[in-house]
């Protein structure tokens, strides 16, 4: 298991030639990630002030409630996606602006401790002599969850910061939100593009980053 | 129903008690997973039809064999919480029938569908599904029927039947492996589930609206868990200290009890086996974890509720921290009795841990939403493993787990420390 070509980076499926256990062990690891992802950006936003009464509909771990269309189609393509974000409202933080980019990035960093924790699970079935191919898939797709939450656009966490900076020179209107709202698909489609004229455009971005740490917590 | 007090539990408490050992005895089946593994897996044949009793069947390699386990585990890490809220919103009778239904359904499928594929939707995807979502109706039904001097017992009584389950699914499976084969084993034990979760699901009842336990204050339990607890919800026990206070307990007791089994145990296997005796009574190897880790469980819970929640981890974690600071010399000294002493310690405190926490979480958060809080506090288990991890890293860099032993068990004399100063929380609400 500690072969690194047992396992490509970002992990994602062959649909050329599909194996079934591979294809449930990347649909339970992506259901566990974005559950996680979402219900950490639950709890920070609880934890920074905005405890709403009605906050059942953000924190109730039911990874089917978590699920996002945009962003599951992002993990057939590219090996990463976002669940559905959850609501926060702003106006309950201290400070809105900053406060928001805790909140997003509580996601991708429970994603790398939940990378962690699958990586000590790994590392103790080594020591017991039991192979196993299940939990360096989830060790992938978590790490890779933690990196692209990175990327600046506006599902993943990154773009937090671009509306931080620019919070004032951006006016909000129709239009804005519009384009808010198909940006996750624009995304999505430059990605399956991108894939079809055998582009690695984000590869090459994460690769340097996203291996040493997969080979250190997998041990 | 107005709020009466009754001097003694009625007899549904115990029968919901016993009721929900014997669901978690169904649900255990996951710690007898090596006896299938055992029976699947020839890495020279792997990709061979089998002969003979399991005809239809084709071997497995180690890897493949491990799959349908591990994403057991998953799933039931993925549907413990949303089990637990089943539970609290629904009855536990349902969320139990349903979670055993799903094992026993998963059972039978992976019986009868004779393959991997068949092994991965059923063991591990109906099973774990089963067991997570099965797995947080019992315990908090059956505490919510009893006041704080009797949970310590109770929750271990109930988790104390998932512990047990590894030893006669472990004999039992086995015998019916020989008789029956494979695909006899898997339906034959779903169909003994489906028949056990249904009869004792309906037992299993959660206490009127407005039930009061018998108060029998007598200054046992945790100081202050005799008085009247606020029902707490998720969002408001976020935001109290102690929350993570007894997150970081319930990481320690993990960590420590896994370090120990990690290193322990193999070392401990293997020096027995050349001993004719052990060779040939190896199933005494094989059961005695999951022995100690039962007995620790009912063992811890029934002291906790004499001497108090609070001096049963602190003793825990204290005969546990002796025991790291040992370990670098049992390890030299490769004793047989040391060795089984310091392993059964690590399982004790380990299995004393998971039922000593949700009573801790009954004693400060009230009995309410004790599935969905208790889920939450479940974390720390999760969390616990990262730092056996840690100690892995070390070996790697000092090249010997000693240092680990020792950050271990001072950690764990911290965790004494902090269950000292957590006091249980106020409402103020």
């Amino acid at each position: 298991m500690e072969d690194p070509t047992l396992i490509n980076l970002p992990f994602m499926l062959d649909f050329s030639n599909l194996q079934f256990d591979t294809t449930v062990i990347f649909i339970v690891s992506i259901l566990l990630a974005i559950t996680v992802n979402a219900e950490a950006q639950a709890f920070m936003a609880t934890l920074l002030g905005d405890a709403r009464s009605e906050a059942r509909d953000r924190f109730h771990f039911n990874p089917f409630g978590h699920i996002n269309l945009a962003g599951l189609a992002c993990f057939a393509v590219a090996g990463f996606g976002w669940p559905k974000q959850p609501v926060v409202h702003t106006k309950n933080f201290k400070h809105p602006g900053f406060y928001l980019i805790l909140v997003r990035f509580a996601g991708p960093f429970a994603n790398l401790m939940l990378a962690s924790i699958a990586g000590s699970i790994l590392w103790i079935m080594g020591n017991w002599g039991v192979e196993d191919q299940v939990f360096p898939i989830l060790v992938a797709v978590n790490i890779i969850m933690f990196i692209a939450g990175f990327i600046p656009i506006p599902p993943l966490a990154g773009a937090s910061l671009i509306s931080f900076f620019f919070q004032k020179t951006i006016m909000p209107s129709i239009h804005l939100n519009r384009i808010l709202r198909a940006l996750p698909y624009l995304f999505v489609a430059s990605l399956v593009l991108a894939k079809l004229t055998h582009g690695n455009i984000l590869n090459v971005y994460f690769s340097p980053v996203v291996e040493p740490i997969f080979n250190f917590i997998s041990g | 129903m107005s709020p009466q007090a009754i001097d003694k539990v009625p007899a549904q408490a115990w029968i919901t008690t016993f009721a929900g050992f014997a669901i978690n005895l169904c649900l255990g089946i996951l710690y007898a997973w090596s006896i299938w593994k055992s029976a699947l897996v020839n890495v020279d044949k792997a990709g061979e039809m089998m002969t003979g009793i399991n005809e239809g069947w084709i071997y497995l390699t180690n890897a493949q064999a491990a799959t349908p386990f591990s994403l057991c585990v998953i799933m039931f890490a993925v549907l413990m919480i949303p089990g637990g809220r089943i539970q609290d919103r629904i009855s536990p009778k349902f969320g139990a029938t349903c979670g055993g239904l799903l094992l026993a359904a998963g059972c039978i499928v992976a019986g009868l569908m004779k393959s991997y594929t068949g092994l991965i939707i059923g063991f591990g995807l109906l099973g774990g599904a089963g067991m997570g979502i099965g797995y947080a109706a019992p315990t908090p039904a059956a505490l919510k029927w009893f006041g704080p001097e009797k949970r310590g017992l109770i929750a271990g009584l109930v988790v104390g039947g998932y512990g047990g389950a590894a030893l006669y699914i472990g004999w039992l499976g086995q015998k019916l492996i020989d008789l029956y084969g494979i695909t006899g084993s898997f339906v034959i034990l779903g169909s003994f589930f489906a028949v056990v979760v249904v009869i004792a699901g309906q037992m299993l009842k959660a206490p009127p609206e407005g039930y009061l336990p018998p108060a029998t204050a007598i200054g046992a339990g945790h100081s202050g868990a005799t008085e009247k607890t606020h029902n707490w919800e998720a969002v408001d026990v976020m935001k109290t200290w102690q929350f993570y206070a007894l997150v970081f307990m319930f990481i320690l007791t993990t960590q420590s009890g896994l370090l120990i089994i990690s290193s322990a145990n193999g070392l401990m296997m293997t020096t027995a086996k050349g001993m004719p005796f052990f060779m040939a009574n190896a199933w005494i190897l094989v059961s005695y974890g999951g022995l100690v880790n039962a007995f620790g469980r009912v063992g811890t819970g029934y002291y906790s509720d004499k001497i108090g929640r609070l001096n049963a981890y602190c003793l825990n974690c204290g005969v546990s921290a002796l025991c790291l600071f040992s370990l670098p010399f049992v390890i030299s000294t490769q004793n047989l009795f040391l060795l089984f002493v310091v392993v059964g310690i690590a399982y004790w405190q380990y299995g004393g841990g998971l039922s000593l926490m949700p009573s801790f979480t009954a004693d400060f958060y009230g009995a309410k939403n004790l599935g969905f809080n208790y889920g939450l506090i479940f974390i720390g288990w999760g969390l616990g493993f990262f730092m056996a991890r840690i100690g892995g890293v070390i070996q790697d860099i000092t090249g010997s787990l000693n240092l680990a032993f020792y950050i271990s068990g001072a950690l764990l004399v911290a965790g004494v420390i902090l269950a000292k100063l957590t006091t249980k929380p106020q409402y103020n609400g």
